[in-house]
Formats: C-alpha cells, structure tokens, sequence
C-alpha cells in the first residue's frame, strides 16, 4: 500500500487481515482441533492428538511468518536540502540520508518485466519498493520524486 | 542518526532458473498450478486405466483376467489416486493459479511452502503404486487389498502395500495441510485493499471452508493410519479386539476424515461453478450471501454426519437416527445451493460453450449423485443397500460427475486465460457429449444390479447381473477412451490456437479477467482496488 504527499512517500506491504481477527481465526482453529483430538484421546485413539498439535504449530508458525513484516514500511521524507530514506524491516530501522542536489532516481528494468526503483548518490544506492510496489506504483513514485527533486534544483 | 548502505539483494526471487530446474525450485503460484493440474491429468489417467482392467473383469461372470487379490488391489489404489491424486491436486491446482488472480494478490503468501506442498506429491503417488513393481520382482504381494477405506483386521493383516499406502496416505495429508495453510493465509491477509470477506468471490469461500475441514480432519487420518501401523508392526491392539481392541473405532477415526473428504473435494468445485454460471448467463450470481452461508453450514455438517459410513456396524438406535437425520439435513443447504444456481441461469441470456455444458451437466448429474444419497441416509433402506453397487454408483455421480466433470468444466473455463488460446470449440463439446453419455452409460446399471443386491469390490458375480455389468463396461471404455480427447484438446490449446482475448468471455467478471491472456508471470503491475 502506498501514500504519497508532497514531502513524503510510505509504501507498506498490503495485509489485509488485522491481527485481532488472525487471533480469532487461530483461536477457533485450536479450539476446534483440539476438541476433536481430546474427543477421540477419550475413547482411546490418543494418537490423533501429537498430529493434531503438530499442525497447529505449523498453522499459527505460518500466520506468524506472514504477519512479522505487516508493520514493516519504507518512507522517503524530503527534509531542508536532504532526501531521507527509512526502511523498517521487523522492527529494525535503516536510515540513509542524500543531498538533494545530487540525487538521482533511477528506475531500471528487470528481465522479466519487473522494474525496480534505485535512489542514490555518488556511490551509494538504494532499492526503494522492492516487494510492496507494483510497477505502475514504482513508475508514480520516481515521477513523484523527480518532480519534488527538480523543484530543489 | 546512522547512516547505512543497503546490500544488494542477491536473492531476487523474479530471475528464475529455466528448464528442469525451474519447476523445481519454483515458488511462482502459477507454476505450481500448472505442475498441480498436470500431475493431476497424469494421475487421472493412471487411476482410470486401473479401473478398465476391473470393468474388463466385470464384463462377464466368472474370473477372466486377474486372481481377486489383484482385482482388490487394482480397485483400492485406483480410489486412493483418484481421490488424493487427481481431484485434490486439480482443486489445489486451481487455488494456486486463480486464487491470487481473483483476490488481487500478486502471489501465495508462503510461495516456498507451496513449492514443498507439491514435491511432495510425486514421491507419494510413487510410494502408493510401488508395490505393484515390487511384486513383479518377487517383492511383497502388491499394493494394499483393503479398499482406499483401510478397515482392519484385513489391513492389519496384510502384505506390504499397506505399509506403502500408509506412508502414502502421510505424505499426501502433509501436502494438504501445507495446501490449506497456504490458502489460509493467501486468503486472510492477501486481499486486494478493498476485498472485504463477502466481497470475495465465491471460490475463495470454497477454498476457504475446505482448508478448514481439511485442517479439522487431516490429524485424525494421520493418527489413524497411524495406529494402524503400530497395530501392524509394533505390537499395540487399538484396532484388536482380542487385545482389548476395537475394529469399529477405526471406522470411527476414518469416516470423521472421510466424510468431510468428499466435501473437501466439492467445495471448489461449489466455488467457481457459480462463477461459470454468472458468466455464460450474463448475470450476476445470485443470492451470493445464501450461497456462502450454505457453503458454512455444509462445512459444519460435514464433520457431525460421518458414521451414515457404517449404519449396518451396529450402533444404539438413537445413535442410528441421530446419523440419519444429521445426514439429511445436509441435503437442505445443498437444496438452497441448487436453487442460487438454477436461480442464476434463470431468465439469463445463456450460451452454451463447453464449459457451460458441463456446467449445466453438472447440476444434472450432481443432483442425481445428492438424491441417491438421501436413499442412502435412510437406515432401513441402507441396510440393504450398504456395501452394494448403488453405494458405488452413488458416489461417483458424486465425484466424478460432481467432482472431476466440475473440474473439467473449470478446465475449459480457464485454460483460455492460461494458455493465451482458445481450445477447439467443437471437440470440447465432442468431448462433454461423450463423457457425459458413457458416464450415464457406465454407472445407471450400477443402480440397478446395486438395488438388485450385487455387493461391491466383488470380482465375480451371480450370472443374473450379467446383462447391465457388460453395459457397465462398454461405456466406462468409451468414457476412459473420451478422456484422450480431453488430453489432445489441452496439449493442442496448450500448443497454439486462436488467440484468446484478455475477457475471454463475454460475460465473465472478476479480476481474474481484467488481466492478459495469459498473464504475466508476475500478475498484477497495478494493484487492483475493489470497490
Ligand atoms: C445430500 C447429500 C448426500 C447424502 C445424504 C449422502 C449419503 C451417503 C451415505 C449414507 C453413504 C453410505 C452408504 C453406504 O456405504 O451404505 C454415502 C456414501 C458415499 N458418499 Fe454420499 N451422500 C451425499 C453426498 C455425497 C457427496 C456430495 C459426495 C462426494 C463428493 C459423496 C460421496 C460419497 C462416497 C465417496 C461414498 C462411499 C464411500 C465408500 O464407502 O467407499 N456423497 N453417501
Ligand atoms: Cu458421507
């Protein structure tokens, strides 16, 4: 998901399910489960249960692998004469920050159709939307960018 | 505030290997469809030629070709491909290319996991066939002889085949719960912004009920089998009445999976006919929200019906009405479904393209399938009818027509928007005239010879079921022989053809359709909102 304004562009991977009713979904997937496996460990088939809990270890492990990078984002703010990038992955926060003046906006194309979007300086670059982006959204950005970046100039 | 430089990221995961390897490592959701539904054709026709040397045995009275230890082997496995082989894997195959396509995302969500899911398919059609080969060598007595139900003392007793199907049967539910987690997930926190639950389509409902049952229902066949093993090998009695066992508990174990297995076959199917309806109706479905919540109470059902398997195993009698009535009560949601559909052609301005002909086919056949299992809920009818050929005839217009002829439905459906061409229209509707005339051809006899009382999983029979076993045969070889037509039309559409437009159809919604035919490897470049 993406949002822009005129000093600022924030791109978060598109999640659609909100942790509240992940935990529901779970919730009721263990309970039901669970049920079912103690049911059948009462009339004595208690090998259903080991199986049982091994799959939803597996479903909730699945949930949580997805769902670290929801509050993942990466923003470009335009402060003074500088571009700042901030990329949030799991909670740990890269700063990287260029002179407006000398910043350049590439976006190049990959051989299947993919593009990517590079923003850099000199001899530093950085991937901007690698996951979260579509092309089309790369595309509006770098113009976005230019355009603010040209009005620097 | 520290300043960083981001590495390169060697691990793009769109530059993908070609060739062999490409299928190998791949972790793009329409790969992994492809590989589904290829495998499931493959085995589809595996499972059928199985089943021509039983209906070859059949045609006449008396033992022809093959001792009955094959005979059983042949029909045990023949279940347990078609089941788990090629109607799960073609269901899964389409999850994997249109679920994304439909709910807007560009791909699964654990897009490795998916790979595992199905590499895992492979070795287990391997494992469950293998004994067959062995016994060629000398190795083992065949493949296992109990019937895909596993009923001990018979599997605790026998050879080596039950150990491969035991093994088999694990792998295959692992692929499934990695399956359903997927689809879980994709479908939870992959919808286009905008998505909500009851705007998604009906497919994603379809797929969504049955990850659940097959999440419910999975450890309880894992933990069966698995006993069943230990029975064999390592000395416990679960399934032994002489140690303080019990046979029927097993019964119990199997049909708690088994009978939401059939629904897990069907709900796809229940997903995208609907679609298929709306399409060539040019209407929109109706009655989307009775259709979902049927879909729920069809889901719920499916897991408090199962011992209507083994009314005649003896259980209390209010045991017995409790089943009976449960059971039919399912046939009510399904009624409402039945009505959403007729209700969506209704007044529609229809077409007829092949897969809507086997859509419409469908609801016939299908219906046919529901109604004869309404006889077969009744306790005192099935008293007579259990373990006959009206069983065996009531399942297949069940799965084969409601099963795979659905999934041939969405084969024509869809393989335009895959392939970028369109299949050859008039041998499509060669090929439905013929699979649905022989598959009437093969299985109203078994009805009858099935009232008339022929017990099922029988090699020989009484000389008065003669006539209508040899029928039997005649059409399931022109069904079996149509099914190469079926073949041809894919790999030829697959090959060239007319172009396909991106709608395909006229009247198809969806965004699946608002892509090219056939859409780029990577799906959507422009995020689709829905409003
Ligand atoms: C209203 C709907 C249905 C009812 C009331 C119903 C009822 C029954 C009953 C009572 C039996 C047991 C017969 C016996 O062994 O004596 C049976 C067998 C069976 N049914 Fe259905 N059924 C229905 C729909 C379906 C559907 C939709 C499917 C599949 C997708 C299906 C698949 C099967 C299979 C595979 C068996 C036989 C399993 C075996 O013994 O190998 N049925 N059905
Ligand atoms: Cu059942």
């Amino acid at each position: 998901m993406l949002s822009i304004c005129e000093t600022q562009c924030i791109t978060r991977p598109n999640a659609s399910a909100s942790t509240e009713s992940v935990c529901k979904l779970l919730l009721s997937l263990v309970v039901f489960s669970g049920l079912i496996a103690l049911a059948f460990l009462h009339v004595g088939a208690w090998m259903v249960l080991p199986f049982a809990g091994l799959e939803l270890v597996l479903v909730v492990l699945a949930f949580v692998v997805v769902l670290r990078h929801s509050s993942d984002y990466e923003k470009i703010t335009f402060v003074q004469d500088q571009v700042e990038i901030e990329q949030s992955v799991l909670g740990e926060i890269k700063h990287v920050r260029f002179q407006s003046y000398w910043t350049r906006i590439t976006l190049r194309e990959g051989e299947n159709g993919k593009t990517s979007l590079w923003i850099g300086s000199h001899h530093q670059e950085v991937e901007f939307g690698r996951d979260t982006m579509d092309n089309a959204q790369r595309e509006q950005v770098a113009s976005h960018l230019k355009r603010v970046l040209l009005k620097t100039k | 505030m520290s300043t960083t430089t981001v590495a390169h990221h060697d691990e793009h995961h769109d530059d993908h290997p070609t060739g062999i390897m490409r299928w190998l490592t791949t972790t793009n959701h329409k790969d992994i469809g492809t590989m589904y539904l290829t495998f499931s054709l493959v085995m589809f026709l595996v499972g059928g030629s199985m089943i021509l040397g039983i209906r070859a045995e059949l045609f006449k009275p008396g033992l022809q070709l093959m001792n009955p230890e094959f005979f059983n082997q042949l029909i045990g496995v023949h279940a347990l491909i078609m089941i788990f082989a090629a109607l799960m894997p073609a269901a899964t195959g389409f999850a994997n290319w249109m679920l994304p396509l439909q709910i807007g995302a560009p791909d699964m969500a654990l897009p490795r996991l998916n790979n595992w899911g199905f590499w895992i398919l492979p070795p287990s059609a391997i494992l469950l066939t293998l004994p067959f080969t062995l016994a060629l060598f000398g190795v083992g007595d065949g493949a296992l002889a109990t019937g895909w139900t596993f009923y001990p003392p018979l599997s605790v007793q026998g050879g080596i085949g039950v150990d491969f199907a035991i093994f088999a049967v694990h792998l295959l539910g692992i692929s499934s719960v990695l399956g359903s987690i997927n689809i879980i997930v994709t479908i939870y926190n992959m919808r286009a912004p905008g998505m909500t639950l009851m705007k998604m389509p009906m497919f994603a409902w379809g797929w969504l009920i049955t990850a659940f049952l097959l999440i419910a229902t999975i450890p309880v066949l894992a933990g069966a089998v698995t006993m069943l093993l230990t029975d064999r090998h390592f000395g416990t009695h679960f399934f032994d009445a002489a140690g303080g066992g019990d046979p029927i508990m097993f019964q119990h174990l199997f049909w708690f999976f088994g009978h939401p297995e059939v629904y897990i076959l069907l709900l796809p199917v229940w997903g995208f006919i609907p679609q298929i309806l709306q399409t060539f109706s040019r209407k929109p479905m109706y009655g989307y929200k009775a259709q979902v919540y049927s879909l729920w109470s069809i889901g719920a059902l499916a897991v408090v019906v199962w011992a209507h398997h083994f009314f005649t195993a003896g259980m209390p009698v209010p045991a017995l009405l409790y089943f009976m009535y449960s059971t039919m009560a399912i046939s009510l949601p399904l009624a409402v479904l039945f009505y959403c559909w007729i209700r969506t052609m209704w007044k529609g301005s229809m077409s007829f393209e092949t897969p809507m002909l086997f859509t419409v086919g469908w609801i016939i056949l299908f219906g046919i399938g529901g109604l004869t299992g309404l006889v077969l809920a009744d306790v005192a009818a099935d008293a007579q009818y259990h373990n006959s050929y009206f069983v065996v005839a009531h399942f297949h217009y069940t799965l084969f027509a409601g099963g795979i002829m659905g999934i041939m439905a969405g084969v024509y459906y869809w393989l335009p928007k895959m392939t970028g061409h369109m299949y050859n229209e008039k041998l499509g509707k060669t090929h439905f005239w013929l699979t649905a005339i022989s598959f009437n051809v093969t299985f109203i006899p078994q009805f009858f010879v099935g009232l008339a009382g022929m017990p099922r999983r029988i090699p020989d029979y009484a000389l008065q079921f003669a006539e209508f076993n040899m029928i039997s045969t005649v059409g399931a070889f022109v069904l079996g022989l149509s099914q190469l037509l079926f073949v041809y039309i894919i790999l030829s559409c697959v090959k060239g053809g007319k172009k396909a437009t991106d709608n395909v159809w006229e009247g198809a919604q969806g965004l699946e359709w608002t892509l090219p035919s056939p859409p780029p490897y990577h799906s959507f470049t422009e995020q689709p909102v829905v409003k």
